[in-house]
Parts: structure tokens; C-alpha cells; sequence
């Protein structure tokens, strides 16, 4: 569902992202782990079609997302790490407006206060964005990107800025739409979501895909049986 | 779908602000444009109507600075154009938002297109209007002018929208990132006009003869009325074969959004991914060490910010490139001032320079201060707890806030009135006393600007542009140009009363001398009055 051939770019002399090959299968939740500055949200920009790689192809559902991008990016749902919003902009406008922009029918829009309900959002659905704290901010984008219904979800952070009990309402969602067969990548620094909800897990260090296999299949890499901290330690020394 | 959902929810914010705006604020700004503008139109009309009547040129000249009016307009609405696009169609989060949904690109760019030809044009347009009405007042023309005026001025803004756009996308595509060069092109670009019309002043003989200085003047500014200029369109249609001129902008305008369209359909997204790929790591130019030892000895916290203030200056070049276009424009008009001699050059013609110069100088200062000065406290946004937790208090905070701008306004205007008085060969006594006029400007425009923009300042944003275009900064704007129009007032009082023979030369001296003290006074209200508010502002201030 989620192809990388050969992905390369480069800021100037700077490497980003080395020539990664990715296959992620349709209902995989697949977790990209590296340390800062790795090249994991370049990767991702490459993957939505933010950014035009240097070499290489990326695929989304088949679709080349530079080729074919209205439709691969129907597909996909993303959350950045810094979500844009429109502040002057109420919760239920935005997602509206989303539902616009995704040419929803009026049937699907129903879905829009059973989100808001969903993320505890409702009370706050006429309230200017602007006023909301950064976990309402958090879970009105995820909200949004759940309206189309994608087939592919691209997170960066999920959980950055979420109380408990939404990070366990997200966590929960993520499972149940891999199970649908939606497919998700999650970029994360949250070692501990990753070994939770992850089917498979890359590692990417100086923009190069280092390790990518299942958390036994990367023990078994390191030789070591540990926690997928000291896997993760291992292998970015 | 996509671009008219994009428009709609433009439209849903702009009622969101309307309806969340306090009726007496929206009142205010009414009062506060129709004193600006009637202001503006008092002045316009009854200075061409002094030249109509006063001159046998009088009707010519007005003319052609009409034309001259409008094209400075078209000047600036593509250096506008290309200073909001650049931000708006690069730069901008809503942007990278945008482009990770499934739309067009070129549909993204067409919203794009509209959203900065509106933000662009409309205060520029708002200054149109006492120019209208002053043609229509003078010229006496019926209802149906101003109906024909307003078609025309919103069809004549697309085409410098499409320049500026243009513009701005390909100064992206040939230098992503570079902002210094692609500003610095761009002003180069935008001078050009100002260099045609000297060029062509300085190719008449330079012999003093009054005649000959006004058909210098004439001379000059007949490259805005050429018939390939739209100002010369707009200006043609508001008068004579409406139709026909509203055509020809109405194509012109067409084609130059039809093709900023074909460009950006082939450019925009490889140019906005080029923009965003550029290297990053960008090392600092100006290192550290020797700007710090310019402020050895100081207090650390004073030093730290300095030093701060003057680095993030020069890093941004948004903040010098508009300085540098107006010592641009200072330095092509300055020699206009050498070649002037016999009868014209007079004492009297010297300070009617100076009193022109401290006028043009003030205006300047005046965009200055309300574009950088003003929104320094809210850019500062949220990282000001850092600088609010250190042991400095607001005072101080102001005070090195203050000084640092009025530094810069000075440094920059002085330079430009010294060059002058040396053209002029001002004698020592007036040169002093225009120094001392900057001074005090710069001091009050700084003081004004900075205690406004804390009691105005809107800690959530990073855009100067949303600060500079909210309340406060129109209200920094309007006191700005108040007090220059007093100033001017003030020093051109004496001139005036002069020329018109009611002063003998003892007494215009005398009259000279208590004009400066009203300006002093003036000054001195117009810096301390904000400035204490804004401390006061900054005391109460939670962050």
C-alpha cells in the first residue's frame, strides 16, 4: 500500500534520505523509529508528496505520488508533527471545511459530531480553534483525517500533546482501522507505542534505512533479547 | 470542490473575525479611515488646486502627476504583490496543509492568487480614493466618474497582482531560500521606473531658468503617462473612452492571471519543493564576536538581547531590503538637487528642500516604524517569557527597544539629510536645525511605535503582516502620518508665509525658531506619552 523505491533526497551537499526501499502492506501499522534529524519527517514529506525527491519513486495504493497525485493523496490521511489550523476557524467548521475539500456527501459529514464525540470535542465544536490547548488541537486534526475515510494513515507523533485517556482513544482507533486494512506508518520517538502497536518497525539513521523487520526479527539482528530501547540504542551508536 | 470550499472558509473567517470584533472597535476603524482619507483628500486637492491656479502649467502638471500618482500606485502594488506572494504562496503553513490534500496545484495557486492581490491592493486602493475624488472634485465631473473609477481601479489591480506573483515565482525558482538575492533583484527591478524618470530629468540642460526646471519636472514624469503603462489605462478610461480602456485592463488582467496560471501549473510545486529543499543549516553570516565587542562592558542581559536584535536584523531580510529600496529611491533623487543654480537657488529654495526632504523622510519613517517597529513586541511571541523571566525590568526592556530602533531610523535618515545639505551647501545654522528636526522624528516615531505595539501586541502570531494589519497598527500608521503632516505643517509654515510675502526675512528667522520648539514639544509628547503606556502595558503583561 505504501511503496519506496530507490527514495533519495538531498538538501544541497546533505543527504536527507538515502536511497530507501520501503513495501508496507495494506492493514500493517508500521512504525519509523530514528533519532533526530534521521531523515524521518523528510521521508514522510517524500511519501505525501510534500517534497519532490532527488531520485526514486514513491507509491501510495499503486499511485505514483508524484505522477498521480489527486490520487494517491485521497488515500491518505496525514498528521504532521505541526498540524496547520485554521484559528479564526471553529472545530466544526474546520471539519467541514475538510469534508469540502474531500468533496464528502451529506451522509458522510454525519460522521463529523460522532468524531467530535469520539476526541471529546463536542462541548467545543463552536469554539474558535484558537482557543483550544494543543491536545483539542491534536485530536481535531486527527478527527479530520479520519473523516475520508484513507486507506493510508501517515502520523508523525500521534500521541504529542495527548492526555492518557486520548492517547489510549487513539491507540485503540489505530488498532481497530489496521484491522479494517488500513494501512498506517507512524513515525515516533515513543519507543514503547511502537512495540505496542507496530506490526514491523524500520529504523532510519543519517537517511538510511539501517534495520526493518518485526521487534524478534530486530533482536535477532542485534543478538540481543532486550526492550526495543536498548535495540534501538544498538543499532543508532 | 477545492478552491471554492478553499474561498468559502476564507469568507467563514473573515465573518468570524467581523462578528467577534467589538462593535465600537469596527466604529473606530470606520472614523479613524474617513479621517485619514478626508485628510489625504483635503491635502491632495486643495495642493493641485494651488498648482492649477498658480501656474500657467498649473493643469498640465496635474495631469501628469495624476499619472505619476498612479503609476507609483502600480509600483507599489507589484513590490506589495511580490513582498505578500512570496510569504503567501513559499513560505506559508497553510500551504504545506494544503498540499498534502488531494487538489490541484494550480488550483491551490489560483486561491493563493486572489488571497494576496486582496491583501496586497486594498490599503493601496483605500489611498486611491482621495485621489479620485480629487480628480472628480477638480475636474468637476459627474456621479458616473467615481462609478467608472472604482470598475476600472478593480480590474487594474490584477495586472501588477499578476507582475508581482510572477515575479515572486520565479525569483523562488532561481533562488530558493535565498531571500537576500530575490529581495535585492526584486528592488532592482522596482527602481527602474524612478531611474527612467531621472534619466530623462537629466537630460535637459541643467541652466537655471524656472522655466526650464518645471519642463524638467513635466519631462520626467511623462514615462508614466506612456500609452504601454496600465496606470496610463486606468487614468485614460477614468476620463475619456471608458469602455474601451476597461477592456484593455480587463484583457490585460485576464492574460497576466492566465498566464501567472500556465507558469505556476509548469512551476509552482517544483519551485515550492525546491524552495523547502534547500540547504538547511544555514550558518549564520555576521558571527557573534565582533558585534559583542561592540557592547563590551555593558550589562550581560542588555548585551544579549542587542546583540540579538541586531543578528536576527540582518538575518531577515524582509527587514533590510525595504530600508534598502527607500535609500534607493533617496540616492537616484538626491543629485537631482546638484544641477539647480542662478536665480532658483536661493536660501529660501534651500529650505523649501529641506521642508520637501523632512516631509519625504518623515513618510518613511513613518512605514519604518509601523512596519517594523510596531510589531517588534508581538514577534517576539512566545519566546518573550524568556526574555520577560530575566532580571530586566520593563523599562529597561523598552528603553533598550527603543533605542536600538531610534538608532536605526536615525542612522539610516541622517545619512540621506547629510548627503543633502552637502548637495545643497546648506549653510551650518539650518543644516543643525534639520539634523536636530531628524532627531526628534526618529525619537518620536520609535517611541510611539514601540509603546504602541506593546499595548497592541499579539503574542500568537509570527506573520508582522497580520500585527502591522490589526487595530493597532492602524492606529500606529494614522499617528505616525498625523504627526508628520504636524511637523511639516510646522516647519513649512514659515516658508509658506514667506513665499506669500506676508513675512519679512527677520521675522521668518524668528518664526523659524518657534517653529522648532513646537516640534520639540510635539516630539517629546508623541514618544514619552506611548512609550510610559507600554511600560506600563509591559508591568501588568501575562504571558
Amino acid at each position: 500500500m505504501i511503496k519506496a523505491v530507490a527514495l533519495t533526497k538531498k538538501f544541497g551537499e546533505l543527504v536527507a534520505v538515502n536511497a530507501i526501499d520501503l513495501d508496507i502492506e495494506e492493514g500493517e501499522i508500521f512504525g519509523f523509529l530514528g533519532p533526530n534529524g534521521a531523515g524521518k519527517t523528510t521521508t514522510i514529506k517524500l511519501l505525501t508528496g510534500l517534497l519532490k525527491p532527488t531520485s526514486g519513486q514513491a507509491f501510495i495504493g499503486g499511485y505514483d505520488i508524484q505522477l498521480e497525485y489527486k490520487q494517491a493523496k485521497h488515500l491518505i490521511g496525514y498528521l504532521p508533527e505541526t498540524p496547520y489550523l485554521y484559528e479564526k476557524l471553529t472545530g466544526f467548521e474546520f471539519l467541514n471545511f475538510v469534508a469540502d475539500l474531500y468533496s464528502l456527501d451529506n451522509f458522510t459529514k454525519k460522521r463529523i459530531p460522532q468524531l467530535l464525540e469520539t476526541f471529546n470535542l463536542f462541548q467545543n465544536k463552536d469554539h474558535l480553534i484558537e482557543g483550544y490547548s494543543y491536545g483539542m488541537r491534536q485530536k481535531l486534526v486527527l478527527s479530520s483525517l479520519l473523516l475520508h475515510n484513507p486507506k493510508v494513515i501517515i502520523i508523525d507523533e500521534p500521541m504529542s500533546g495527548l492526555d492518557p485517556k486520548s492517547s489510549k482513544i487513539v491507540k485503540n482507533i489505530l488498532k481497530e482501522l489496521a484491522q479494517e486494512g488500513v494501512t498506517i506508518l507512524i513515525s515516533t520517538h515513543i519507543l514503547a507505542l511502537a512495540q505496542e502497536l507496530c506490526h514491523r518497525i524500520g529504523v532510519i539513521d543519517e537517511g538510511r534505512l539501517i534495520a526493518l523487520g518485526t521487534i524478534d526479527e530486530l533482536k535477532a539482528l542485534v543478538k540481543r533479547s532486550d526492550s526495543l530501547e536498548e535495540i534501538f540504542l544498538e543499532l543508532t551508536r | 470542490m477545492t478552491s471554492s470550499s478553499i474561498i468559502k472558509v476564507k469568507l467563514t473567517i473573515f465573518k468570524n473575525i467581523l462578528l467577534r470584533t467589538s462593535k465600537t472597535k469596527l466604529l473606530f476603524f470606520f472614523i479613524l479611515a474617513m479621517f485619514l482619507l478626508g485628510g489625504l483628500f483635503a491635502l491632495l486637492y486643495y495642493g493641485l488646486k494651488y498648482f492649477e491656479v498658480s501656474s500657467p502649467f498649473g493643469p498640465y502638471l496635474s495631469e501628469r502627476l495624476f499619472s505619476f500618482f498612479f503609476m507609483t500606485l502600480l509600483v507599489m502594488l507589484i513590490f506589495s504583490n511580490l513582498i505578500n506572494s512570496y510569504t503567501t504562496l513559499y513560505s506559508s503553513k497553510e500551504n504545506e496543509y494544503l498540499l498534502t490534500l488531494p487538489l490541484d496545484h494550480h488550483w491551490i495557486f489560483s486561491v493563493k492568487f486572489i488571497e494576496s492581490t486582496l491583501l496586497s491592493s486594498w490599503a493601496l486602493m483605500l489611498l486611491a480614493i482621495p485621489l479620485v475624488i480629487t480628480m472628480g472634485f477638480l475636474k468637476n465631473l459627474p456621479l458616473s466618474f467615481y462609478l467608472r473609477s472604482a470598475s476600472l481601479l478593480s480590474i487594474f489591480i490584477f495586472i501588477p497582482a499578476s507582475l508581482g506573483i510572477l515575479l515572486a515565482i520565479t525569483l523562488a525558482s532561481l533562488f530558493p531560500k535565498k531571500r537576500e538575492r530575490a529581495l535585492l533583484f526584486g528592488i532592482l527591478i522596482l527602481l527602474l521606473p524612478f531611474c527612467l524618470f531621472f534619466i530623462r530629468y537629466y537630460r535637459v540642460d541643467p541652466r537655471a531658468d524656472s522655466h526650464i526646471f518645471l519642463y524638467r519636472i513635466l519631462d520626467g514624469l511623462a514615462f508614466a503617462s506612456s500609452p504601454l503603462l496600465p496606470n496610463h489605462w486606468l487614468v485614460k478610461g477614468m476620463s475619456e473612452d471608458y469602455l474601451y480602456y476597461l477592456l484593455l485592463l480587463g484583457s490585460n488582467a485576464l492574460m497576466g492571471f492566465y498566464l501567472s496560471l500556465l507558469i505556476a501549473k509548469r512551476l509552482y510545486y517544483p519551485s515550492w519543493s525546491k524552495w523547502h529543499s534547500a540547504e538547511t543549516g544555514e550558518k549564520g553570516y555576521l558571527g557573534a564576536s565582533w558585534i559583542e565587542s561592540l557592547f563590551q562592558g555593558m550589562n550581560p542581559a542588555i548585551k544579549a538581547i542587542i546583540v540579538k536584535d541586531i543578528k536576527t536584523f540582518f538575518r531577515e531580510p524582509t527587514l533590510w531590503g525595504q530600508l534598502l529600496l527607500f535609500l534607493g529611491l533617496l540616492l537616484i533623487y538626491l543629485p537631482s538637487l546638484k544641477d539647480i543654480g542662478g536665480p532658483l537657488y536661493t536660501l529660501f529654495y534651500r529650505h523649501f528642500i529641506i521642508t520637501l526632504n523632512i516631509g519625504g523622510v518623515g513618510l518613511i519613517l513613518s512605514t519604518l516604524n509601523t512596519r517594523f517597529v510596531f510589531p517588534i513586541f508581538s514577534l517576539e511571541g512566545m519566546r518573550f517569557w524568556m526574555i520577560r523571566l530575566s532580571r530586566l525590568e520593563a523599562p529597561t526592556l523598552i528603553l533598550i527597544k527603543f533605542v536600538s530602533s531610534s538608532i536605526l531610523c536615525l542612522v539610516t535618515t541622517l545619512t540621506f539629510f547629510i548627503l543633502t545639505n552637502i548637495t545643497l551647501r546648506t549653510p551650518p545654522f539650518m543644516s543643525l536645525i534639520s539634523y536636530s528636526i531628524i532627531l526628534l522624528m526618529s525619537l518620536a516615531m520609535s517611541g510611539l511605535s514601540l509603546g504602541l505595539g506593546v499595548l497592541f501586541s499579539n503574542l500568537k502570531v509570527d506573520n508582522p503582516t497580520v500585527v502591522v494589519s490589526g487595530l493597532g497598527g492602524t492606529i500606529n500608521g494614522v499617528l505616525c502620518l498625523i504627526y508628520v503632516i504636524l511637523v511639516e505643517v510646522l516647519v513649512g509654515l514659515p516658508v509658506f508665509l514667506h513665499l506669500a510675502g506676508y513675512l519679512k526675512t527677520s521675522l521668518y528667522h524668528i518664526l523659524l525658531g518657534f517653529s522648532f520648539m513646537g516640534i520639540l514639544l510635539l516630539s517629546l509628547g508623541f514618544c514619552l506619552i506611548p512609550l510610559r503606556l507600554g511600560i506600563r502595558a509591559l508591568k501588568e503583561m501575562e504571558f
